[in-house]
C-alpha cells in the first residue's frame, strides 16, 4: 500500500515537474516572440512559411479523408438513433453541432499530433543527437527562437484553419449520407444543419484548436529538445510526444468544454 | 610567451559519481595553437564543452578575455560566443539547409550585411576550405571530409578570434586530415587566430601545436611545447606518445574487479 | 572607421582610417557605391591607416571590383599594412586586386594607359 501511494506520489511529482518544464518553454517562446528580432529578416520568415506549408497544406488530404469519414459515420449512426424518436430530419443538426463543437477540433488535433508532433519531436531529437542544437548555441543563436518558435507559431496558425476545413468536409460527408442513404430532403438537411449552428459553436471550436496547437507544439518540441543519447532516445521521445499530446488534448478539451459551456455565462 | 586569451581555473565536473574533470588549471596563449591530448574518456571533450559554455562546471572558472563565462548572463554569453567558432566532431551541419545557407547562417543572424556581401564572404570561406562550387549542395550529398570542411567554413564565417576544434581529424582520410591541419596553421599564422584543438592523434598534434596539454583522468598531466612533451620524463606521457599498451597506464587495471565480479555473482 | 574623400586629377581617392569590420563595412560600401553609380573611371583606396580588415570588408572591396570592372573602371588599393595584406593573401585575393606599395605607384598604375 505504501509502495502504491509512493508510486502515485512520485508519478505526480514527475507530472508536476513536466508541466513546469513545459510552462517554462512556453514562457521562453512568449518572451522570444515578444522581443522580436531586429536583424533577422528573411531567414526566420522562410522557416515559418516552410513550417506552415508542412503542417497546413500538406496535411489537407489526410484531414479531408478523416473528416469525411467522420461526418458519414456520424450521420449513419445518428440517423439510426434519431429514427427511433421519429426525428431523422434532425440528423443534419446533430452532425453539424457535434462536429463544430467537439469532433472537428478534436480529430484534426489528433491527426496533427500524430503527423506533425511526431515529426517535430523526431526532427529536433535527431538535431540534438547530431550536435546541431549545440552548434546553434555556440553560434549564439537561441535554439528556442530558431527552431521552436517558427514551429509553434505555424501550428497555432494552421491548426484552426485545418479545423475549419474539417468542419466543412465533415458536414459535407454527413450531407451525402443523409441525402443518399438515409433519404432526407437535401434542402431540409442543409436548413437543419445551419439552423442548429450558432456562432459560439464555431469560435469555441477554433479557440480550443488554438490551445491544442500550442499543446502539440510545446510537448513535441520539448520532447525533441530533451533527447540525450542516441537513436533509441529519439524513438522514445517521438512516441512520448504523440502520446502526451493526445492525452493532454483530450483532457484539456474536457476542461475547455466545461469552462466554455458551463462556467462562462452564455 | 604571448598574453593569455583563455584562463581555466580549478575546473571540476562530475557526471553522477564519476569525476571527469578534477581541478583543471590551464592558460591558453593568444594567437597560438594549443592542442589538448589524452586518451578516450580523459575529459578532453568535456573540457572543450566547458570552454564554449555548453556545459556548466561544478566548481571553478573559465575566463575568456577576462570575462568569466561560467557566471555570465545568457545574453552577455551570446556576445562572447561571437568571438569564437567551433568545429564539431560530427560536423553538425543543418541537414535541411544547403552548404551556402549553412555557412551564411551566422552572418545572417548576427550582422546586417546585404545578401551580395554575404554571398561573396561565403564564396571566400568555401575557397579557403577548398570547396568552391559546392554552394548549392545539401550536406547529405557530401562526403564526411567535405562536410567537415563546410563546418569549418561555417565556424570561421564571422572571423572569430578563437576557434575550437573537437577531433578535427577523426574519421577523415590522411590527406583531408592534413589539409585541415594546414588550414589550422594558416589561420593561426596569417590571421593570428587562437586555436584550441582536442585530439588524440599524435602526428597531427606534433605538426601543428605551439603548446600541448596532456590530460589524464581529469587532471592536467603536463603542459609544454611539443619538444618538451617529446622528451618528457613522465612515464604516462611517454607511453601515450609511443602508443604502447603496456606501461604506466595499466591496460589491465580492472582485472581484479573483473574476476571478483565474475566469481561473486 | 573614418573615410576621407578627395579628387586628384581625375582619380577618386578614398582614405580609410581605423578598423573595417562587420559593423561599419556597410558604410564603406555605401560610399563606394556612390562612386560606382557615377561610373568613376579611376578609384584609389588608401589603406595605410587601416589596422584590421575582416571578411565583410574584403567582400566589400571584391564587390566594388566586380562592379567597376563591369564598366571598365579601375580600382587600386594602396599601402596595405602587413596584417591587412595577409587577410587578402589567405583568401587568395591578392592576385585579382591591383595592389600598390605607395600612393605614387598607385596613381601611376591608374594613369598609365591600359
Amino acid at each position: 500500500m505504501r509502495d502504491f501511494l509512493g508510486n502515485i506520489g512520485s508519478a505526480a511529482g514527475l507530472l508536476l515537474a513536466g508541466v513546469c518544464r513545459l510552462f517554462g518553454l512556453g514562457v521562453r517562446i512568449l518572451a522570444v516572440s515578444v522581443q522580436g528580432s531586429p536583424t533577422k529578416r528573411g531567414a526566420r520568415r522562410e522557416a515559418f512559411v516552410r513550417q506552415m506549408v508542412l503542417c497546413g497544406f500538406d496535411s489537407l488530404p489526410i484531414i479531408c479523408l478523416v473528416a469525411c469519414s467522420m461526418g458519414m459515420v456520424l450521420a449513419l449512426q445518428g440517423a439510426y438513433q434519431l429514427k427511433q424518436f421519429g426525428a431523422v430530419m434532425y440528423t443534419g443538426s446533430l452532425v453539424s453541432v457535434s462536429v463544430a463543437r467537439e469532433l472537428g477540433p478534436l480529430m484534426a488535433s489528433i491527426v496533427i499530433a500524430g503527423r506533425i508532433g511526431a515529426r517535430m519531436a523526431a526532427e529536433l531529437g535527431t538535431m540534438k543527437v547530431q550536435e546541431e542544437v549545440d552548434a546553434l548555441t555556440t553560434m549564439g543563436i537561441d535554439p528556442v527562437r530558431f527552431l521552436v518558435v517558427p514551429r509553434c507559431l505555424a501550428l497555432c496558425v494552421m491548426l484552426p484553419c485545418l479545423v475549419i476545413v474539417t468542419d466543412a468536409v465533415a458536414i459535407l460527408g454527413g450531407f451525402v449520407i443523409g441525402v443518399m442513404s438515409v433519404g432526407i430532403n437535401p434542402d431540409l438537411y442543409l436548413a437543419k444543419s445551419f439552423d442548429a449552428l450558432v456562432l459560439k459553436d464555431i469560435y469555441t471550436g477554433l479557440a480550443k484548436s488554438f490551445l491544442f496547437a500550442l499543446l502539440i507544439g510545446l510537448v513535441s518540441c520539448h520532447q525533441g529538445l530533451s533527447v540525450q543519447g542516441g537513436a533509441d532516445e529519439v524513438g522514445r521521445a517521438t512516441t512520448q510526444a504523440v502520446v502526451t499530446s493526445i492525452v493532454l488534448i483530450i483532457v484539456v478539451d474536457c476542461l475547455a468544454t466545461a469552462i466554455f459551456y458551463y462556467a462562462l455565462p452564455t | 610567451m604571448s598574453p593569455s586569451i583563455i584562463q581555466v581555473k580549478k575546473l571540476s565536473k562530475s557526471f553522477g559519481d564519476r569525476l571527469v574533470l578534477n581541478g583543471i588549471n590551464l592558460v591558453i596563449p593568444e594567437g597560438k595553437i594549443t592542442v589538448i591530448m589524452g586518451g578516450s574518456g580523459g575529459g578532453k571533450s568535456t573540457l572543450l564543452r566547458h570552454m564554449v559554455g555548453l556545459t556548466k562546471p561544478d566548481a571553478g572558472s573559465i575566463e575568456i578575455e577576462r570575462e568569466d563565462i561560467v557566471r555570465l548572463a545568457p545574453e552577455k554569453m551570446n556576445d562572447v560566443r561571437r568571438k569564437f567558432g567551433m568545429l564539431f566532431q560530427g560536423s553538425a551541419l543543418f541537414n535541411s539547409m544547403s552548404v551556402f545557407e549553412n555557412v551564411a547562417l551566422p552572418l545572417r543572424e548576427h550582422t546586417d550585411l546585404s545578401d551580395e556581401i554575404i554571398l561573396i564572404i561565403v564564396k571566400v570561406k568555401l575557397e579557403l576550405v577548398g570547396l568552391t562550387g559546392f554552394e548549392d549542395f545539401l550536406p547529405h550529398q557530401l562526403s564526411g571530409g567535405m562536410r567537415k570542411r563546410v563546418a569549418l567554413a561555417r565556424a570561421i564565417a564571422l572571423d572569430p578570434k578563437i576557434v575550437f576544434y573537437d577531433e578535427p581529424g577523426a574519421g577523415l582520410d590522411p590527406i583531408t586530415a592534413s589539409m585541415i591541419d594546414q588550414l589550422i596553421l594558416d589561420l593561426s599564422q596569417k590571421l593570428q587566430i587562437t586555436s584550441v584543438v582536442v585530439t588524440h592523434e599524435m602526428q597531427s598534434a606534433f605538426r601543428i601545436a605551439d603548446q600541448i596539454v596532456m590530460l589524464h583522468k581529469g587532471k592536467v598531466l603536463e603542459v609544454g611545447r611539443p619538444e618538451d612533451i617529446k622528451t618528457s620524463s613522465n612515464p604516462f606521457v611517454q607511453q601515450f606518445i609511443k602508443g604502447e599498451h603496456e606501461g604506466a597506464i595499466p591496460f589491465r587495471q580492472t582485472r581484479e574487479a573483473y574476476l571478483k565480479g565474475l566469481l561473486e555473482t | 572607421m573614418k573615410i576621407h574623400q578627395r579628387q586628384d586629377k581625375g582619380v577618386q581617392i578614398y582614405e580609410v582610417e581605423g578598423e573595417i569590420n562587420f559593423h561599419n563595412s556597410p558604410d564603406l560600401r555605401d560610399r563606394l557605391h556612390e562612386a560606382i553609380a557615377r561610373r568613376e573611371q579611376k578609384i584609389l583606396i588608401q589603406l595605410r591607416k587601416v589596422s584590421y580588415i575582416d571578411s565583410s570588408g574584403l567582400a566589400t572591396f571584391v564587390e566594388a571590383l566586380q562592379k567597376t570592372k563591369k564598366y571598365q573602371g579601375h580600382l587600386v588599393l594602396t599601402e596595405l599594412m602587413p596584417a591587412v595584406k595577409s587577410v587578402f593573401e589567405i583568401a587568395k585575393l591578392d592576385g585579382i586586386f591591383s595592389l600598390a606599395g605607395s600612393l605614387e605607384s598607385g596613381l601611376n598604375l591608374l594613369r598609365s594607359p591600359g
